[in-house]
């Protein structure tokens, strides 16, 4: 099913996610101008809307994520710590999307990837990308659509 | 008064857990509904039955609408409160859920003080805790 989703929308969630656990709000930013992407958190909708929502950052943002998520100095980040918080940073990213989106559809258990990572589905397509600078850092969500999703990203 | 708070993200929980010791709770934790299960009997068979559950939805092992399910089944349960916190907004999963049995619905992200506030309207504290 044909999906709209703005650019404005994920911006909003990103704000409201942002202030509410990690201290301060985004600035928008441009996609593609950041850091390279190490730390790639998805989640796959699947359902009347098919599709992979997607947040990207480098793996000291991701580190300062966990530190603010967990409100610990870094050095104190037990293992799996940050995987853990960027996976539901894109856990809650991914369930206001599914919202907004046609539905009923499920959403499914985040998945956290290291290194270069790509979506893996047939036909999928960008329905909406927003960046977001945080203390000076750049992190990217983008959301796949796809008719046939196959997994979130390898 | 102690609750128990489940959700497969440790980061989530820590979240929860500092905003219900700061309303007097004491805290325990339960990585899925499974776990949450257990860890309740436990505490019951201690004479500690927590007096409120926070319940994510999605879940490994067990999701949260079965945990809620199932603690509906068990009469010694019938008086902890149950509040499904969780990224599942809509509307038909709301229903869902308030059928199933959980008393309170709340969506991440939320603020400490919407959880607060849900707290005093459900009775477990008093206004003057949350202002």
């Amino acid at each position: 099913m044909t999906a709209t989703l703005a650019v404005d929308d994920l911006l909003a969630i990103a704000g409201d996610l942002w202030t509410s656990y990690l201290g301060s709000e985004p600035t928008p930013s441009i996609p593609g101008v950041g850091d390279p992407a190490e730390v790639t958190a998805s989640v796959s909708i699947a359902g009347e809307w098919n599709g992979v929502v997607v947040i990207s950052m480098s793996a000291r943002t991701a580190q300062d994520v966990g530190s603010a998520l967990l409100q610990m100095d870094p050095a104190g980040l037990e293992p799996g710590d940050v995987d853990d918080a960027v996976g539901e940073l894109v856990n809650i990213v991914g369930g206001n999307v599914k919202s907004v989106l046609p539905g009923p559809s499920s959403l499914s258990l985040p998945v956290v990837a290291h290194g270069t990572a790509h979506v893996a589905s047939r036909g999928a397509e960008i329905v909406a990308q927003a960046a977001l600078e945080w203390l000076g850092q750049h992190v990217e969500i983008t959301v796949w659509s796809s008719t046939s999703t196959e997994g979130a990203t390898s | 008064m102690r609750a128990l708070v489940i959700d497969d993200s440790r980061a989530m929980r820590t979240i929860l857990g500092r905003i219900l010791v700061g309303q007097g709770f004491t805290v325990s934790e339960a990585g899925n509904g499974q776990e949450a299960l257990d860890t309740l009997d436990a505490l019951h068979a201690e004479g500690d039955t927590p007096v409120l559950c926070l319940v994510d939805w999605n879940m490994p092992v067990m999701d949260g609408l079965t945990f809620i399910k199932q603690v509906g089944k068990r009469d010694e349960y019938r008086n902890v409160t149950l509040m499904m916190v969780t990224t599942e907004s809509e509307h038909g999963n709301i229903v869902r859920a308030l059928a199933a049995g959980a008393h309170e619905y709340v969506i991440k992200p939320f603020t400490a003080d919407a959880i607060a506030d849900k707290l005093a309207l459900l009775g477990l504290v008093s206004a003057e805790v949350t202002a």
